[in-house]
């Protein structure tokens, strides 16, 4: 009995000392992104840019002298693979996880992480995705009711627009979207004739652009993603809808004009500021490594967003001197002063949500280039 | 008046293109009582090959005579892939049980799709927009000149191989040998060159189908060979399958259905529509619009 005891407690603490060992060695990230598939260039840049702010802070002798080591996993946007990326992750032994690109796949791995007290940082911006009351969620974008907001106040009360069609498809970034925006077109006493959803990658917006003709809109606001939209905005113009198209943050990519062709020139997009219009120098610094590392620029803001979810979490790291997730947590809850971020100032609230939003209009121009007309 | 007009243009539009993919189907289901399911990603393959055609072998032009070399190359291509496809999954097959070469049809389809990818990559590419964009306002129906080509080059091309079909030497040896095979060779007929041949018409019609997609879409991914190949399988049972009229009313109708359906109820539903009017068509006649009764041979 006595023996038995003592060879128990023995096998503990080799099995401890060799946990500790192989914890020592690095301070494991998980990336989950859609590296592959329809969003694959959004995913390769979220990799990319992770890579990027590891090596900057392993540069600075890493987190309490723990080399940071990515550990990438490809969820190819779909809630399937997310949910299998979770748990893969988590069995990997990650601290923390950045990603996904969608909400979706975001959403689908976010009790995953929160069983494990595993934090995870995603550019996600449906409404739902902080409401689970998941304290491992911090959202590094911000919501879509503040995107609703100001798309309402942009769309009600500086272009007086007065018959609105709202469009977007089944996914839950889209409907969250949607719904709010209605919602705040609603509250700003707007007028929403119209609200469709179409199936994304359907191609064929034709018929639904149709009965939406009949309706005589003057504005279409569309909430779902720019491989939909570009081909939205071609169809719209084929048919001769003469109303503005304005697309929410999804839509700002760059396949998004290609998709469009000539019928981009006047679609008006909603996001925050794109990476080169970032006036912070610590965006300039990280938009010159990024492009000097990998040859070409980040595809979209999303991926510096989530570079800075990543950063603020290693930077937390640091500063309370733990890598214990909910102590992380709780210093992050503690902040007084933002963090400045390649995005901006970086803060997040105690449901997990960024604070501060900067929102803008761009119109797209006859060479495909973006032009702030307008900014919150 | 003018949205009736409008979803009935539309309908028309993608309705020739659906036809276009489906005769493909309904001819090598006629002569060799197999349905290639690869045919779908054919026609996906040869967007991408368009797409290849255009940026390398023509420079990017998009003159007249460049974009009628697309349209010819990327049909030929297509037509040596049906080739290799009949010679390598079908033909070894075709003494075999019929559920074989079903999943071997099954295999040739991932192996296209999946080329695709290794080929061209996972994500989407974008078609140049070969023809001008130019549009035309009829009282309030709008119709762009890539529709109207679309449906004109389509009904020239159906019209055009009905005849073939049904006026030559070469096409009355495709109606016996899908009559009867054993019996055809006694005439005469080599029915390993009919069948290549039905490969070699039925991909470069999906081939050129390939292109009006990605003509009118402009958005090519190496997976959508599925969904159009889906829509035009179910235009070949509508209308009958093994029948080349019954494949083109099929296509025809299948596209003015599902542009009424998402027009005026709901685009969420337009799928499970189509699916309805599928199984209703075959409870009332099981051999589709224009399929005739074959008394099964014992």
């Amino acid at each position: 009995m006595k023996n038995t005891f003592r060879n128990i407690l023995l096998t503990l603490c080799t099995i401890a000392l060799m946990a500790g060992l192989s914890s020592a060695d690095t301070l494991k990230v998980g990336v989950q992104a859609p590296i592959t598939g329809d969003y694959a260039n959004e995913g390769q840049g979220i990799e990319n840019a992770s890579r990027l702010v590891a090596a900057e802070f392993n540069e600075l002798g890493g987190i309490q002298g723990k080399q940071i080591e990515i550990i990438p996993c490809d969820d190819q946007g779909t809630a399937m693979a997310a949910a299998i990326c979770a748990k893969d992750l988590v069995n990997k032994g990650v601290s923390f996880v950045v990603g996904s690109y969608t909400s979706t796949c975001a959403e689908a791995a976010q009790k995953t992480y929160y069983n494990a007290g595993v934090l995870q940082t995603s550019d996600g911006t449906a409404n739902s995705l902080t409401e689970h009351g998941y304290w491992t969620f911090l959202r590094n974008s911000f919501p879509n009711s503040a995107e609703a907001d100001y798309a309402a106040e942009y769309m009600v009360n500086v272009k007086n627009y007065k018959r609105i069609v709202v469009v977007s498809d089944f996914s839950s970034y889209a409907t969250g979207l949607a719904e709010s925006t209605i919602a705040a077109i609603k509250a700003a006493g707007g007028n929403v004739v119209a609200y469709k959803k179409v199936k994304a990658k359907s191609q064929n917006f034709t018929p639904v652009l149709t009965s939406i003709k009949s309706k005589k809109p003057d504005a279409i606001f569309f909430a779902g993603y720019y491989t939909d939209g570009g081909q939205l905005r071609a169809q719209q113009v084929a048919l001769r809808i003469d109303a503005d198209f304005i697309g929410g943050d999804a839509n700002d990519n760059v396949d998004f004009a290609k998709l469009a062709g000539n019928a981009a020139e006047g679609a008006f997009i909603i996001n925050v500021p794109t990476p080169e219009m970032l006036p912070y120098p610590i965006a300039k610094t990280f938009l010159k490594n990024y492009k000097a590392t990998y040859g070409q620029l980040p595809p979209s803001v999303w991926t510096l967003m989530n570079a800075d979810g990543m950063r603020i979490i290693l930077h937390a790291m640091k500063e309370a001197k733990t890598t214990d997730t909910k102590k992380v947590f709780e210093y992050l809850m503690a902040m007084d002063k933002p963090l400045p971020g390649v995005t901006g100032p970086l803060k997040f609230a105690k449901d997990g949500n960024r604070v501060g939003s900067s929102y803008m209009t761009f119109e797209i121009q006859g060479d495909d280039s973006y032009k702030v007309v307008h900014a919150q | 008046m003018d949205i009736f007009l409008q979803q009935l243009a539309n309908g028309l539009t993608i309705g020739s293109m659906f036809a276009l993919v489906a005769l493909g189907y309904t001819m090598v289901y006629g002569v060799m009582k197999l349905i290639n399911f690869a045919h779908g990603d054919m026609v996906a393959a040869s967007a991408f090959i368009g797409l290849t055609i255009y940026t390398q072998v023509m420079g990017q032009s998009t003159s007249f005579g460049a974009v009628i070399a697309i349209f010819i190359l990327a049909a030929a291509c297509t037509a040596c892939i049906g080739i290799a496809l009949e010679r390598f999954a079908y033909r070894p097959l075709r003494e075999a049980p019929r559920l074989s070469a079903v999943v071997s049809a099954l295999g040739a389809s991932l192996v296209i799709q999946n080329g695709i990818m290794l080929v061209w990559g996972p994500q989407m590419r974008i078609f140049p927009p070969l023809v001008p964009e130019v549009y035309w306002d009829i009282g309030g129906v709008v119709v762009s000149l890539v529709q109207v080509l679309i449906l004109g080059l389509s009904l020239i091309l159906m019209v055009a191989l009905y005849i073939f079909v049904e006026k030559t030497r070469i096409g009355a040896a495709i109606r016996a040998s899908a009559i009867d095979q054993d019996a055809s060779r006694l005439m005469g007929i080599n029915v390993n060159n009919v069948i290549a041949l039905i490969f070699i018409i039925g991909s470069s019609l999906g081939a050129v189908g390939g292109l009006f997609i990605a003509l009118y879409y402009r958005g090519i991914t190496f997976n959508m060979g599925w969904q159009y190949g889906l829509y035009a399988f179910i235009a070949a049972i509508l209308g009958g399958i093994g029948n080349i009229p019954g494949a083109m009313l099929g296509g025809m109708m299948l596209g003015l259905f599902q542009a009424f359906i998402a027009g005026y109820v709901s685009s969420t539903w337009a799928d499970a529509f189509t699916f309805i009017l599928l199984i209703l068509i075959l409870i009332v006649r099981p051999t589709g619009l224009l399929g005739e009764r074959v008394a099964e041979k014992v």
